[in-house]
């Protein structure tokens, strides 16, 4: 394997002495460019993901048909990934989890931020944060919509946020990730 | 075709048309949205936005889907869909996507949007994409799978570089 180093492997699980990731690792390190499709019976979600973070970039049944195996192997080849459509569910699903986590630890709670304000500034901010419009803001409070404006541009200032939406956001405990 | 379990239904036992919202900057797309989504049994579009804050008290109905243009927002447009999934997590979001770059659609799909639609497949697979993500599934091209995979490669990373620093 080493010395021919094909575009695309077919690697089926169950070979013995060779199992999971660390038949894997051996086939990366013996030729980095080639391109593991894996030959398994079912497969569990966690393993799915770590054989994929790991490098194989398909994944198929023993049983597959052969028109459709071909098809995986090139699509394989091109670059792409070949897993079931459930599968893409589940990775998205991950995708979305582990993102959130990554925020929640990026981001220290800090509600002190909002004690800045004045009392007036905070009942502003906590409306907005509903998605209440200024109209409707200075509707609320009875005061003129250019009030709630010039109260809107000193709480931006004071929490050094760029716009309504991110205030939104912000009241809401939330942060876009990047 | 098996979508009919999702379909929610009201207290007389009827089911309730799926509910579709549609949120996007461009009036030509969004009409022909909605011409197409007429077009279709049991779907109802229930409402329209052109910004993002009218967009953003629209999920207040709780629609079942969310059609979401990527450029609806000042601020890279994903910013929005963290408050819209507060406000209704029920709501499945499709991106309405054009010029924007893939890294954006990762973000946005980051942030729990179920698939995304290039105006050249509106038309064939608007329909089959709203029943496909209502129904649980979700709507992205093989290509993109690639890339999904990378970056929660690297968030997994990320997350035992993480742990091992705090044991």
């Amino acid at each position: 394997m080493a010395s021919l180093k094909p575009a695309v492997l077919i690697l089926d699980r169950s070979l013995p002495n060779l199992h999971g990731i660390e038949a894997v690792s051996v086939v990366q390190r013996a030729s980095p460019s080639t391109k593991i499709i894996l030959f398994s019976k079912v497969i569990s979600e966690n393993e799915g993901r770590a054989m994929l973070e790991a490098g194989v970039r398909g994944y198929c049944s023993l049983d597959i048909d052969a028109t459709l195996l071909k098809k995986a192997i090139i699509m394989v080849h091109q670059g792409e990934v070949w897993v079931s459509r459930k599968f893409i569910s589940q990775l998205l699903e991950a995708l979305v989890s582990l993102t959130e986590a990554q925020r929640a630890k990026s981001l220290p709670k800090d509600d002190s931020a909002l004690e800045q304000l004045t009392p007036r500034e905070r009942e502003i901010a906590e409306l907005l944060g509903v998605g209440a419009s200024n109209k409707e803001i200075a509707h609320q409070l009875r005061v003129a919509e250019k009030t709630v404006k010039a109260h809107l541009t000193s709480i931006f200032r004071k929490l050094e946020i760029p716009d309504r939406l991110h205030l939104a956001l912000f009241v809401n405990g939330l942060r876009p990730a990047h | 075709m098996g979508f009919g379990r999702h379909i929610r239904q009201n207290r007389t036992g009827l089911a309730l048309p799926l509910s579709v919202f549609i949120a996007d900057r461009e009036p030509r797309r969004a009409a022909t949205c909605v011409r197409l989504l007429r077009g279709a049994k049991g779907i109802r579009v229930i409402g329209q936005a052109k910004t993002s804050r009218v967009a953003i008290s629209g999920v207040a109905a709780k629609p079942d889907i969310l059609l979401f243009d990527l450029k609806l927002g000042k601020s890279g447009g994903v910013a929005p869909l963290l408050l819209i999934r507060a406000r209704s997590p029920r709501t499945k979001v499709i991106l309405l996507t054009g010029r924007v770059t893939d890294t954006q659609i990762l973000t946005a799909i980051s942030q729990g949007a179920r698939g995304y639609l290039e105006p050249s497949r509106l038309r064939p697979f608007l329909i089959k994409a709203v029943r496909a993500v209502h129904a649980g599934e979700t709507w992205v091209p093989r290509a993109m799978v690639a890339k999904i995979i990378d970056r929660l490669a690297n968030l997994t990373a990320k997350q035992h570089a993480q742990s091992a620093k705090y044991t």
